[in-house]
Protein backbone atom coordinates (compact mmCIF):
# COMPACT_ATOMS: atom_id res chain seq x y z
CA UNK A 1 0.00 0.00 0.00
CA UNK A 2 1.56 3.76 -1.14
CA UNK A 3 1.30 6.41 1.35
CA UNK A 4 0.76 10.14 0.39
CA UNK A 5 1.47 12.53 3.79
CA UNK A 6 1.44 16.43 3.48
CA UNK A 7 3.55 18.40 6.23
CA UNK A 8 4.64 22.27 7.36
CA UNK A 9 7.48 23.08 6.35
CA UNK A 10 8.76 23.18 9.54
CA UNK A 11 12.43 21.73 11.18
CA UNK A 12 9.80 20.05 14.05
CA UNK A 13 8.76 17.55 11.33
CA UNK A 14 12.34 16.00 10.38
CA UNK A 15 12.22 13.75 12.78
CA UNK A 16 8.86 12.18 12.10
CA UNK A 17 9.24 12.46 8.39
CA UNK A 18 12.80 10.11 8.94
CA UNK A 19 10.57 8.28 10.97
CA UNK A 20 8.07 7.10 9.19
CA UNK A 21 10.46 6.35 6.51
CA UNK A 22 12.43 4.20 8.81
CA UNK A 23 9.11 1.66 9.44
CA UNK A 24 7.68 1.41 6.09
CA UNK A 25 11.10 0.83 4.60
CA UNK A 26 11.13 -2.02 7.55
CA UNK A 27 7.73 -3.30 6.65
CA UNK A 28 8.35 -3.34 3.22
CA UNK A 29 11.23 -5.48 3.70
CA UNK A 30 14.84 -3.56 4.33
CA UNK A 31 17.20 -4.60 6.31
CA UNK A 32 17.76 -2.34 9.71
CA UNK A 33 20.70 -0.80 8.49
CA UNK A 34 19.44 0.04 4.86
CA UNK A 35 16.09 1.35 6.62
CA UNK A 36 18.34 3.64 8.54
CA UNK A 37 20.35 4.59 5.16
CA UNK A 38 17.10 5.62 3.36
CA UNK A 39 15.96 7.01 6.79
CA UNK A 40 18.91 9.33 6.64
CA UNK A 41 18.71 10.43 2.85
CA UNK A 42 15.14 11.48 3.52
CA UNK A 43 16.20 13.16 6.66
CA UNK A 44 18.39 15.47 4.82
CA UNK A 45 15.80 15.90 1.85
CA UNK A 46 13.08 17.07 4.20
CA UNK A 47 15.97 19.30 5.72
CA UNK A 48 16.85 20.72 2.64
CA UNK A 49 13.03 21.58 1.28
CA UNK A 50 12.42 22.84 5.35
CA UNK A 51 15.79 25.05 5.00
CA UNK A 52 14.35 26.75 1.58
CA UNK A 53 10.66 27.22 2.69
CA UNK A 54 9.71 30.17 3.38
CA UNK A 55 8.13 32.00 6.20
CA UNK A 56 4.23 30.94 7.29
CA UNK A 57 2.42 27.83 5.70
CA UNK A 58 4.22 26.27 3.55
CA UNK A 59 3.97 22.87 3.03
CA UNK A 60 5.45 19.45 1.31
CA UNK A 61 4.64 16.51 0.06
CA UNK A 62 5.70 13.45 0.56
CA UNK A 63 5.11 9.68 -1.28
CA UNK A 64 5.96 6.54 -0.13
CA UNK A 65 5.63 3.66 -3.22
CA UNK A 66 6.95 0.14 -3.40
CA UNK A 67 7.21 -2.89 -5.25
CA UNK A 68 8.43 -6.09 -4.72
CA UNK A 69 11.95 -4.92 -5.71
CA UNK A 70 11.90 -1.43 -5.04
CA UNK A 71 11.00 1.47 -2.44
CA UNK A 72 10.45 4.94 -4.02
CA UNK A 73 10.24 8.41 -1.50
CA UNK A 74 9.48 11.08 -3.46
CA UNK A 75 8.95 14.60 -1.79
CA UNK A 76 7.40 17.29 -3.50
CA UNK A 77 7.53 21.19 -2.72
CA UNK A 78 7.31 25.03 -4.00
CA UNK A 79 10.32 26.37 -2.33
CA UNK A 80 13.22 28.60 -3.83
CA UNK A 81 14.38 27.42 -6.67
CA UNK A 82 17.26 25.33 -6.18
CA UNK A 83 20.27 23.41 -8.46
CA UNK A 84 21.65 20.52 -6.29
CA UNK A 85 24.57 20.53 -9.05
CA UNK A 86 25.66 24.30 -8.06
CA UNK A 87 26.07 23.03 -4.65
CA UNK A 88 28.16 20.26 -4.29
CA UNK A 89 30.06 19.04 -1.43
CA UNK A 90 33.80 19.94 -0.72
CA UNK A 91 35.49 18.56 2.20
CA UNK A 92 38.48 20.39 2.38
CA UNK A 93 36.39 23.64 2.17
CA UNK A 94 33.98 22.04 5.44
CA UNK A 95 36.76 21.53 7.20
CA UNK A 96 38.52 24.91 6.12
CA UNK A 97 35.82 26.98 6.43
CA UNK A 98 33.08 25.44 8.44
CA UNK A 99 31.13 25.24 5.26
CA UNK A 100 29.11 22.34 5.37
CA UNK A 101 27.16 23.45 1.72
CA UNK A 102 26.15 20.40 -0.45
CA UNK A 103 26.85 18.14 2.50
CA UNK A 104 23.41 16.74 2.92
CA UNK A 105 23.11 15.89 -0.81
CA UNK A 106 26.18 14.23 -0.64
CA UNK A 107 24.63 12.05 1.57
CA UNK A 108 21.89 11.18 -0.19
CA UNK A 109 23.64 10.39 -2.90
CA UNK A 110 25.76 8.01 -0.97
CA UNK A 111 22.75 6.13 0.82
CA UNK A 112 19.94 6.02 -1.76
CA UNK A 113 20.63 3.20 -4.54
CA UNK A 114 19.18 6.23 -6.94
CA UNK A 115 18.77 10.09 -6.02
CA UNK A 116 16.90 11.88 -8.70
CA UNK A 117 16.18 15.50 -8.42
CA UNK A 118 13.33 17.14 -11.10
CA UNK A 119 12.60 20.17 -11.85
CA UNK A 120 9.22 20.85 -12.85
CA UNK A 121 9.80 24.79 -13.16
CA UNK A 122 6.59 26.60 -11.31
CA UNK A 123 5.17 23.21 -11.03
CA UNK A 124 7.57 22.65 -8.24
CA UNK A 125 10.27 20.50 -7.71
CA UNK A 126 10.47 16.64 -6.58
CA UNK A 127 13.21 14.64 -4.80
CA UNK A 128 13.49 11.09 -5.75
CA UNK A 129 14.90 8.14 -2.66
CA UNK A 130 15.26 4.72 -4.09
CA UNK A 131 16.36 1.56 -2.34
CA UNK A 132 16.49 -1.81 -3.70
CA UNK A 133 14.77 -4.59 -1.68
CA UNK A 134 17.95 -6.87 -1.40
CA UNK A 135 16.66 -10.82 -1.79
CA UNK A 136 18.50 -13.75 -2.37
CA UNK A 137 19.17 -14.58 -6.05
CA UNK A 138 18.57 -17.78 -7.53
CA UNK A 139 22.32 -18.52 -8.37
CA UNK A 140 22.83 -19.31 -4.96
CA UNK A 141 20.05 -21.88 -4.27
CA UNK A 142 19.76 -23.72 -8.09
CA UNK A 143 19.39 -27.01 -7.99
CA UNK A 144 18.40 -30.26 -9.96
CA UNK A 145 17.20 -28.33 -13.60
CA UNK A 146 19.27 -29.28 -16.98
CA UNK A 147 22.25 -27.22 -17.77
CA UNK A 148 22.32 -23.37 -18.43
CA UNK A 149 22.12 -21.89 -22.14
CA UNK A 150 25.53 -22.77 -23.87
CA UNK A 151 25.88 -26.17 -21.77
CA UNK A 152 25.53 -29.71 -22.77
CA UNK A 153 22.49 -29.51 -25.14
CA UNK A 154 19.39 -31.71 -23.06
CA UNK A 155 17.35 -34.34 -25.42
CA UNK A 156 13.77 -33.35 -26.05
CA UNK A 157 11.30 -34.68 -24.07
CA UNK A 158 8.99 -37.78 -25.42
CA UNK A 159 6.23 -36.65 -23.61
CA UNK A 160 2.30 -36.35 -25.17
CA UNK A 161 1.09 -32.69 -24.95
CA UNK A 162 -1.99 -33.74 -22.92
CA UNK A 163 0.25 -35.16 -20.64
CA UNK A 164 1.40 -32.54 -18.79
CA UNK A 165 0.13 -30.78 -16.32
CA UNK A 166 -1.75 -26.96 -16.23
CA UNK A 167 -2.17 -25.30 -13.57
CA UNK A 168 -2.23 -21.52 -12.46
CA UNK A 169 1.14 -20.08 -10.38
CA UNK A 170 0.82 -20.30 -6.40
CA UNK A 171 3.31 -18.77 -4.24
CA UNK A 172 5.11 -21.94 -3.46
CA UNK A 173 6.16 -22.27 -7.43
CA UNK A 174 8.17 -18.86 -7.15
CA UNK A 175 11.80 -20.77 -6.70
CA UNK A 176 10.70 -22.97 -9.62
CA UNK A 177 9.71 -19.97 -11.66
CA UNK A 178 13.19 -18.54 -11.04
CA UNK A 179 15.49 -21.39 -11.98
CA UNK A 180 13.00 -21.92 -15.04
CA UNK A 181 14.19 -18.39 -16.49
CA UNK A 182 17.87 -19.42 -15.14
CA UNK A 183 17.71 -21.91 -17.10
CA UNK A 184 16.21 -21.03 -20.56
CA UNK A 185 18.38 -17.44 -20.07
CA UNK A 186 20.82 -17.67 -18.22
CA UNK A 187 20.74 -13.79 -16.68
CA UNK A 188 20.02 -12.49 -19.59
CA UNK A 189 16.41 -11.89 -18.75
CA UNK A 190 15.35 -8.17 -19.11
CA UNK A 191 13.34 -8.40 -15.86
CA UNK A 192 15.92 -9.15 -13.07
CA UNK A 193 13.29 -9.37 -10.42
CA UNK A 194 12.38 -12.56 -11.31
CA UNK A 195 15.62 -14.13 -10.84
CA UNK A 196 14.74 -13.83 -6.84
CA UNK A 197 12.07 -16.03 -5.76
CA UNK A 198 11.39 -14.50 -2.48
CA UNK A 199 9.81 -11.46 -5.18
CA UNK A 200 8.37 -13.87 -7.45
CA UNK A 201 6.48 -15.20 -4.00
CA UNK A 202 5.47 -11.87 -2.75
CA UNK A 203 4.08 -10.97 -6.69
CA UNK A 204 2.18 -13.96 -6.62
CA UNK A 205 1.27 -13.68 -3.35
CA UNK A 206 -0.15 -10.21 -3.72
CA UNK A 207 -1.76 -11.05 -7.12
CA UNK A 208 -0.04 -8.64 -8.66
CA UNK A 209 1.36 -11.59 -10.52
CA UNK A 210 -0.71 -13.65 -12.46
CA UNK A 211 0.64 -16.74 -13.99
CA UNK A 212 1.12 -20.77 -14.79
CA UNK A 213 2.84 -23.31 -14.34
CA UNK A 214 3.37 -26.83 -16.93
CA UNK A 215 4.84 -29.33 -14.96
CA UNK A 216 5.48 -33.23 -16.06
CA UNK A 217 3.72 -35.90 -14.62
CA UNK A 218 6.45 -36.59 -12.13
CA UNK A 219 5.86 -32.46 -11.06
CA UNK A 220 8.69 -31.12 -13.13
CA UNK A 221 8.18 -27.48 -13.55
CA UNK A 222 9.23 -27.11 -17.23
CA UNK A 223 7.45 -24.13 -18.48
CA UNK A 224 5.99 -20.96 -17.26
CA UNK A 225 3.92 -17.53 -18.60
CA UNK A 226 2.99 -14.51 -16.56
CA UNK A 227 1.25 -11.11 -16.71
CA UNK A 228 1.88 -8.42 -14.52
CA UNK A 229 -1.26 -6.37 -13.13
CA UNK A 230 -0.89 -2.66 -14.20
CA UNK A 231 -0.42 -0.99 -11.18
CA UNK A 232 -3.53 1.94 -11.56
CA UNK A 233 -5.86 0.07 -14.45
CA UNK A 234 -7.75 -2.78 -14.85
CA UNK A 235 -5.31 -4.64 -17.19
CA UNK A 236 -1.96 -6.95 -17.50
CA UNK A 237 0.83 -7.22 -19.12
CA UNK A 238 1.82 -10.70 -20.41
CA UNK A 239 5.57 -10.35 -19.70
CA UNK A 240 7.14 -13.27 -19.10
CA UNK A 241 7.11 -16.66 -20.81
CA UNK A 242 9.67 -19.42 -20.67
CA UNK A 243 9.70 -23.42 -22.04
CA UNK A 244 12.52 -25.33 -21.21
CA UNK A 245 14.41 -26.23 -24.75
CA UNK A 246 13.55 -30.13 -24.80
CA UNK A 247 9.65 -29.47 -24.30
CA UNK A 248 9.45 -26.85 -26.97
CA UNK A 249 7.55 -27.06 -29.93
CA UNK A 250 4.55 -29.32 -28.51
CA UNK A 251 2.24 -25.68 -28.44
CA UNK A 252 2.81 -25.52 -24.30
CA UNK A 253 2.95 -21.63 -24.68
CA UNK A 254 -0.05 -21.39 -26.72
CA UNK A 255 -2.03 -23.52 -23.93
CA UNK A 256 -0.68 -21.22 -21.29
CA UNK A 257 -1.69 -18.12 -23.44
CA UNK A 258 -4.92 -19.45 -23.57
CA UNK A 259 -5.42 -20.45 -19.83
CA UNK A 260 -3.79 -16.81 -18.64
CA UNK A 261 -6.73 -14.93 -20.93
CA UNK A 262 -8.93 -16.91 -19.27
CA UNK A 263 -7.27 -15.98 -15.58
CA UNK A 264 -7.38 -12.56 -16.99
CA UNK A 265 -11.16 -12.82 -18.20
CA UNK A 266 -11.67 -14.49 -14.43
CA UNK A 267 -10.31 -11.06 -12.62
CA UNK A 268 -12.49 -9.04 -14.32
CA UNK A 269 -9.37 -7.46 -16.51
CA UNK A 270 -10.00 -5.34 -18.97
CA UNK A 271 -7.05 -5.90 -21.70
CA UNK A 272 -3.79 -7.43 -21.97
CA UNK A 273 -0.77 -5.85 -23.64
CA UNK A 274 2.42 -6.99 -24.44
CA UNK A 275 5.57 -5.28 -25.50
CA UNK A 276 6.93 -6.78 -28.77
CA UNK A 277 10.65 -6.20 -29.52
CA UNK A 278 10.47 -4.84 -32.94
CA UNK A 279 13.82 -6.16 -33.75
CA UNK A 280 12.11 -8.96 -35.59
CA UNK A 281 8.59 -9.68 -36.54
CA UNK A 282 8.05 -12.61 -34.49
CA UNK A 283 6.87 -11.51 -31.32
CA UNK A 284 4.40 -9.01 -33.22
CA UNK A 285 2.97 -11.99 -35.35
CA UNK A 286 2.50 -14.39 -32.48
CA UNK A 287 0.31 -11.65 -30.52
CA UNK A 288 -1.72 -11.20 -33.25
CA UNK A 289 -2.59 -14.64 -33.36
CA UNK A 290 -4.24 -14.17 -30.27
CA UNK A 291 -5.88 -10.93 -31.01
CA UNK A 292 -3.53 -8.72 -29.79
CA UNK A 293 -3.40 -5.18 -32.40
CA UNK A 294 -0.15 -2.96 -32.22
CA UNK A 295 -1.27 0.29 -30.85
CA UNK A 296 2.22 1.95 -30.35
CA UNK A 297 5.48 1.63 -30.99
CA UNK A 298 7.68 3.15 -27.98
CA UNK A 299 11.25 3.79 -29.34
CA UNK A 300 14.55 3.31 -27.67
CA UNK A 301 12.63 1.90 -24.99
CA UNK A 302 15.32 -0.44 -22.98
CA UNK A 303 18.97 -0.49 -23.30
CA UNK A 304 20.20 -3.04 -25.80
CA UNK A 305 22.85 -4.37 -23.43
CA UNK A 306 19.50 -5.43 -21.75
CA UNK A 307 18.74 -7.71 -25.12
CA UNK A 308 22.00 -9.41 -24.98
CA UNK A 309 22.52 -13.39 -26.12
CA UNK A 310 19.42 -12.75 -27.97
CA UNK A 311 20.38 -10.51 -30.65
CA UNK A 312 23.84 -9.96 -31.03
CA UNK A 313 25.68 -6.72 -30.85
CA UNK A 314 21.88 -4.51 -31.76
CA UNK A 315 23.47 -1.59 -32.72
CA UNK A 316 20.77 0.57 -30.61
CA UNK A 317 18.30 0.59 -28.17
CA UNK A 318 15.67 -1.87 -28.72
CA UNK A 319 12.35 -0.43 -29.36
CA UNK A 320 9.09 -1.91 -28.92
CA UNK A 321 5.20 -2.81 -29.77
CA UNK A 322 2.46 -2.29 -27.59
CA UNK A 323 0.04 -5.46 -28.79
CA UNK A 324 -3.16 -4.88 -26.98
CA UNK A 325 -5.84 -7.03 -27.00
CA UNK A 326 -9.54 -6.16 -25.55
CA UNK A 327 -11.19 -8.74 -23.30
CA UNK A 328 -14.36 -7.45 -23.54
CA UNK A 329 -13.79 -4.39 -26.47
CA UNK A 330 -16.44 -1.93 -26.65
CA UNK A 331 -18.32 -1.21 -29.61
CA UNK A 332 -17.60 2.54 -29.40
CA UNK A 333 -15.63 4.68 -27.47
CA UNK A 334 -16.37 8.13 -27.19
CA UNK A 335 -13.15 10.32 -27.00
CA UNK A 336 -11.72 13.71 -27.16
CA UNK A 337 -9.28 12.25 -30.30
CA UNK A 338 -6.72 15.67 -31.55
CA UNK A 339 -6.74 16.78 -34.89
CA UNK A 340 -3.57 16.01 -35.59
CA UNK A 341 -4.06 12.34 -35.04
CA UNK A 342 -7.52 11.42 -35.82
CA UNK A 343 -7.13 9.59 -38.42
CA UNK A 344 -4.39 7.06 -37.33
CA UNK A 345 -5.99 6.64 -33.97
CA UNK A 346 -9.15 5.93 -35.22
CA UNK A 347 -7.38 2.96 -37.23
CA UNK A 348 -5.86 1.95 -34.02
CA UNK A 349 -8.99 1.64 -32.67
CA UNK A 350 -10.73 0.56 -35.49
CA UNK A 351 -8.54 -2.83 -35.30
CA UNK A 352 -10.30 -3.80 -32.19
CA UNK A 353 -13.95 -3.45 -33.67
CA UNK A 354 -14.08 -0.07 -31.76
CA UNK A 355 -15.87 2.88 -33.56
CA UNK A 356 -14.75 5.94 -32.17
CA UNK A 357 -17.25 8.39 -31.79
CA UNK A 358 -15.49 12.20 -31.52
CA UNK A 359 -16.35 13.99 -27.94
CA UNK A 360 -17.05 17.57 -28.20
CA UNK A 361 -15.41 20.16 -25.93
CA UNK A 362 -17.75 22.60 -24.99
CA UNK A 363 -15.16 25.02 -25.33
CA UNK A 364 -14.20 25.65 -21.50
CA UNK A 365 -11.48 27.19 -20.65
CA UNK A 366 -7.94 25.07 -19.31
CA UNK A 367 -7.32 25.24 -15.43
CA UNK A 368 -4.36 27.31 -14.97
CA UNK A 369 -1.84 23.94 -13.44
CA UNK A 370 -1.98 20.48 -14.82
CA UNK A 371 -1.78 17.33 -13.33
CA UNK A 372 1.00 15.48 -13.83
CA UNK A 373 2.23 12.28 -12.09
CA UNK A 374 6.44 11.31 -12.89
CA UNK A 375 6.68 8.07 -13.41
CA UNK A 376 10.41 6.65 -13.55
CA UNK A 377 11.79 3.21 -14.55
CA UNK A 378 15.10 3.35 -13.06
CA UNK A 379 16.10 -0.14 -14.25
CA UNK A 380 15.30 0.85 -18.22
CA UNK A 381 16.22 4.38 -17.34
CA UNK A 382 12.59 5.57 -18.69
CA UNK A 383 10.11 7.62 -17.74
CA UNK A 384 6.51 8.20 -18.19
CA UNK A 385 4.62 11.57 -17.54
CA UNK A 386 0.98 10.50 -16.69
CA UNK A 387 -0.98 13.92 -17.31
CA UNK A 388 -4.73 13.43 -15.52
CA UNK A 389 -5.47 17.14 -16.48
CA UNK A 390 -4.50 19.48 -18.89
CA UNK A 391 -3.89 22.68 -17.73
CA UNK A 392 -2.90 26.17 -19.05
CA UNK A 393 1.04 25.09 -18.61
CA UNK A 394 1.25 21.71 -19.67
CA UNK A 395 4.08 22.57 -21.78
CA UNK A 396 6.11 24.50 -19.50
CA UNK A 397 5.98 22.29 -17.11
CA UNK A 398 6.52 18.76 -19.32
CA UNK A 399 9.25 20.68 -21.64
CA UNK A 400 11.03 21.68 -17.97
CA UNK A 401 10.69 18.19 -16.63
CA UNK A 402 12.06 16.41 -19.67
CA UNK A 403 14.83 18.08 -19.81
CA UNK A 404 15.23 17.98 -16.05
CA UNK A 405 14.65 13.86 -16.70
CA UNK A 406 17.15 14.03 -19.34
CA UNK A 407 19.73 15.62 -17.10
CA UNK A 408 18.95 13.04 -14.83
CA UNK A 409 20.20 10.48 -17.00
CA UNK A 410 16.51 9.37 -18.10
CA UNK A 411 17.28 9.55 -22.00
CA UNK A 412 13.76 8.11 -22.78
CA UNK A 413 10.57 9.74 -21.77
CA UNK A 414 6.78 8.89 -22.79
CA UNK A 415 3.89 11.82 -22.06
CA UNK A 416 0.67 10.34 -21.81
CA UNK A 417 -2.66 12.48 -22.45
CA UNK A 418 -5.73 11.75 -21.56
CA UNK A 419 -8.52 11.00 -24.57
CA UNK A 420 -11.56 10.79 -22.09
CA UNK A 421 -11.93 14.17 -21.13
CA UNK A 422 -11.07 17.83 -23.02
CA UNK A 423 -7.58 19.14 -23.08
CA UNK A 424 -6.01 16.51 -25.62
CA UNK A 425 -6.24 19.19 -28.45
CA UNK A 426 -4.43 21.40 -26.42
CA UNK A 427 -2.04 19.52 -25.44
CA UNK A 428 -0.92 18.60 -28.79
CA UNK A 429 -1.24 22.02 -29.73
CA UNK A 430 1.52 23.23 -26.43
CA UNK A 431 3.47 20.38 -27.17
CA UNK A 432 4.38 21.01 -30.80
CA UNK A 433 7.64 22.47 -31.70
CA UNK A 434 9.14 20.53 -28.36
CA UNK A 435 10.51 17.45 -29.84
CA UNK A 436 8.09 14.88 -29.09
CA UNK A 437 6.70 12.36 -31.42
CA UNK A 438 3.84 9.85 -31.55
CA UNK A 439 4.01 6.71 -30.08
CA UNK A 440 0.47 5.81 -30.57
CA UNK A 441 -2.89 4.99 -28.35
CA UNK A 442 -2.39 3.53 -24.74
CA UNK A 443 -5.98 1.64 -24.30
CA UNK A 444 -7.45 1.31 -20.46
CA UNK A 445 -3.71 2.27 -19.39
CA UNK A 446 -4.38 4.59 -16.27
CA UNK A 447 -7.43 4.63 -14.03
CA UNK A 448 -9.44 2.14 -16.43
CA UNK A 449 -9.08 5.42 -19.27
CA UNK A 450 -7.11 5.25 -22.74
CA UNK A 451 -4.36 7.79 -23.29
CA UNK A 452 -2.55 9.03 -26.33
CA UNK A 453 1.20 8.79 -25.63
CA UNK A 454 3.69 10.71 -27.14
CA UNK A 455 7.58 10.19 -26.61
CA UNK A 456 11.15 11.66 -26.64
CA UNK A 457 14.54 10.15 -26.62
CA UNK A 458 18.21 11.24 -26.43
CA UNK A 459 19.02 7.75 -27.76
CA UNK A 460 20.03 7.86 -31.70
CA UNK A 461 16.74 5.67 -33.57
CA UNK A 462 17.71 4.23 -36.92
CA UNK A 463 13.96 3.53 -37.71
CA UNK A 464 15.54 0.95 -40.80
CA UNK A 465 15.81 -0.99 -37.68
CA UNK A 466 12.30 -0.62 -36.51
CA UNK A 467 10.51 -4.14 -37.55
CA UNK A 468 6.56 -3.55 -37.81
CA UNK A 469 4.73 -6.14 -39.09
CA UNK A 470 1.01 -5.39 -39.20
CA UNK A 471 -0.31 -2.39 -41.67
CA UNK A 472 -1.11 -0.35 -38.57
CA UNK A 473 2.50 -0.89 -36.90
CA UNK A 474 3.46 0.38 -40.63
CA UNK A 475 1.03 3.42 -40.37
CA UNK A 476 2.63 4.14 -37.07
CA UNK A 477 5.89 4.12 -38.13
CA UNK A 478 5.44 5.47 -40.92
CA UNK A 479 4.15 8.63 -38.92
CA UNK A 480 6.96 8.32 -36.54
CA UNK A 481 9.45 8.66 -38.98
CA UNK A 482 7.60 11.27 -40.67
CA UNK A 483 7.44 13.35 -37.51
CA UNK A 484 11.26 13.10 -36.97
CA UNK A 485 12.02 14.16 -40.42
CA UNK A 486 10.31 17.51 -39.38
CA UNK A 487 11.80 18.04 -35.90
CA UNK A 488 15.22 17.35 -37.55
CA UNK A 489 14.33 20.11 -40.16
CA UNK A 490 13.16 22.25 -37.59
CA UNK A 491 15.74 21.95 -35.74
CA UNK A 492 17.93 22.78 -38.49
CA UNK A 493 16.30 26.07 -39.65
CA UNK A 494 16.12 26.58 -36.02
CA UNK B 1 15.84 15.46 24.89
CA UNK B 2 16.99 14.94 28.42
CA UNK B 3 19.49 16.79 29.10
CA UNK B 4 21.84 18.26 32.85
CA UNK B 5 24.09 20.96 32.92
CA UNK B 6 26.22 21.60 35.39
CA UNK B 7 28.73 24.40 35.69
CA UNK B 8 30.26 24.01 32.42
CA UNK B 9 29.42 20.83 31.83
CA UNK B 10 26.34 19.82 29.85
CA UNK B 11 25.03 15.98 29.34
CA UNK B 12 22.49 15.40 26.75
CA UNK B 13 20.80 12.09 26.01
CA UNK B 14 18.61 11.99 23.24
CA UNK B 15 15.51 10.68 22.39
CA UNK B 16 15.44 10.48 19.29
CA UNK B 17 17.41 10.94 16.04
CA UNK B 18 20.05 13.76 15.88
CA UNK B 19 19.30 16.21 13.24
CA UNK B 20 18.92 19.66 13.06
CA UNK B 21 15.80 19.83 15.26
CA UNK B 22 18.33 18.63 18.26
CA UNK B 23 21.34 20.06 16.59
CA UNK B 24 20.02 23.48 17.15
CA UNK B 25 18.88 22.51 20.55
CA UNK B 26 22.22 21.16 21.74
CA UNK B 27 24.45 24.13 19.91
CA UNK B 28 22.11 26.71 22.30
CA UNK B 29 22.50 24.64 25.73
CA UNK B 30 26.28 24.30 24.97
CA UNK B 31 27.21 27.82 24.42
CA UNK B 32 28.66 28.45 27.70
CA UNK B 33 30.11 25.25 28.51
CA UNK B 34 33.19 23.87 28.61
CA UNK B 35 32.26 20.00 27.80
CA UNK B 36 29.70 18.14 25.89
CA UNK B 37 28.44 14.94 26.37
CA UNK B 38 25.86 13.44 24.19
CA UNK B 39 24.23 10.12 24.68
CA UNK B 40 23.05 8.96 21.11
CA UNK B 41 21.62 5.49 21.90
CA UNK B 42 18.13 6.39 21.36
CA UNK B 43 19.59 7.82 17.53
CA UNK B 44 18.91 5.74 14.33
CA UNK B 45 20.70 8.57 12.79
CA UNK B 46 22.99 11.37 12.84
CA UNK B 47 22.79 14.04 9.77
CA UNK B 48 24.93 16.21 8.11
CA UNK B 49 23.13 18.80 10.39
CA UNK B 50 24.54 16.92 13.42
CA UNK B 51 27.98 16.91 12.32
CA UNK B 52 27.98 20.17 11.12
CA UNK B 53 26.73 21.37 14.78
CA UNK B 54 29.60 18.68 16.13
CA UNK B 55 32.14 20.59 14.37
CA UNK B 56 31.01 23.95 15.17
CA UNK B 57 31.16 22.55 18.81
CA UNK B 58 34.83 21.29 18.63
CA UNK B 59 35.43 24.19 16.91
CA UNK B 60 34.36 26.61 19.44
CA UNK B 61 37.10 24.30 21.76
CA UNK B 62 34.74 22.63 23.53
CA UNK B 63 35.65 19.20 25.01
CA UNK B 64 32.77 16.80 23.05
CA UNK B 65 32.20 13.36 24.41
CA UNK B 66 29.89 10.67 22.63
CA UNK B 67 27.91 7.81 23.94
CA UNK B 68 26.92 4.36 21.80
CA UNK B 69 26.49 6.40 18.37
CA UNK B 70 24.45 4.27 15.75
CA UNK B 71 26.81 2.67 12.97
CA UNK B 72 25.79 5.18 10.78
CA UNK B 73 27.38 7.52 12.06
CA UNK B 74 30.60 6.66 11.39
CA UNK B 75 29.77 5.94 7.94
CA UNK B 76 28.60 9.54 7.48
CA UNK B 77 31.49 11.12 8.43
CA UNK B 78 33.71 8.74 6.11
CA UNK B 79 31.08 9.67 3.32
CA UNK B 80 31.85 13.49 4.62
CA UNK B 81 35.77 13.00 4.51
CA UNK B 82 35.82 14.33 7.83
CA UNK B 83 36.43 10.85 10.12
CA UNK B 84 39.76 11.90 10.47
CA UNK B 85 39.38 14.86 12.31
CA UNK B 86 36.52 13.77 14.06
CA UNK B 87 39.04 10.77 15.37
CA UNK B 88 41.39 13.90 16.58
CA UNK B 89 38.83 15.85 18.39
CA UNK B 90 35.83 14.03 19.75
CA UNK B 91 36.13 10.81 22.09
CA UNK B 92 33.44 8.29 21.48
CA UNK B 93 32.08 5.09 24.13
CA UNK B 94 30.38 2.39 22.13
CA UNK B 95 27.82 0.63 24.36
CA UNK B 96 29.73 -1.53 26.88
CA UNK B 97 33.07 -0.35 25.22
CA UNK B 98 35.94 1.77 26.80
CA UNK B 99 36.49 4.74 25.60
CA UNK B 100 38.12 5.45 22.76
CA UNK B 101 38.97 8.02 19.50
CA UNK B 102 35.95 8.61 16.72
CA UNK B 103 38.35 6.43 14.89
CA UNK B 104 36.57 2.87 15.80
CA UNK B 105 36.84 1.30 12.30
CA UNK B 106 36.08 5.21 10.35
Amino acid sequence: MDAHIRLKSDVSVIGSAADFAYKWALNAGLDTRDAARLSLAVDEVVTNVVRASGEGDDTFEMEFRRDVSQIEVIVREFGEPFDPDRHRYDSARALAEGRFVGAGMHLVEHFADEFVFINKGHAGKEFRIIKNIDATRIAVIRTQFPPAPGQAAVPASTLPTEDYVFAEAVPEDAEDIAKLIFHTYGYTYAKEEVYFPKRVEEALRERKRLAVVVRTPRGDAVAYFAMLRALDSCIGEVGEAVVLPAHRRRGLMTHMLEQLIGIARREGMRGLYGEAVTVHDISQRVNAKFGFHTTALLLADFPSTRYRDLVEDFPQDISVAIDFLFLDPPRSRQVYLPEKYRRILGKIYAQHGITVVQATDEGAPLPEGSQIDVRIDYTYRSAVLVVSEVGEDLSAVVTQTVSSLFEENVPVVYVDLPLFRPGAEEAVQQLEGHGFLLAGLMPVFHADQDYLRLQQTLSPIDMELVVAWSPVAREIKKRVESEMRWNTKRQKTG
Amino acid sequence: MEYEKAEDRLKVALQRDFNLFTAERIEALAEDCTHVRIDMGASKIVDSEAVRALYRLVGAGKAVHLVDPPPIFFEVLQVLGLDDYFARHLTVRERAQPEQGASRDV
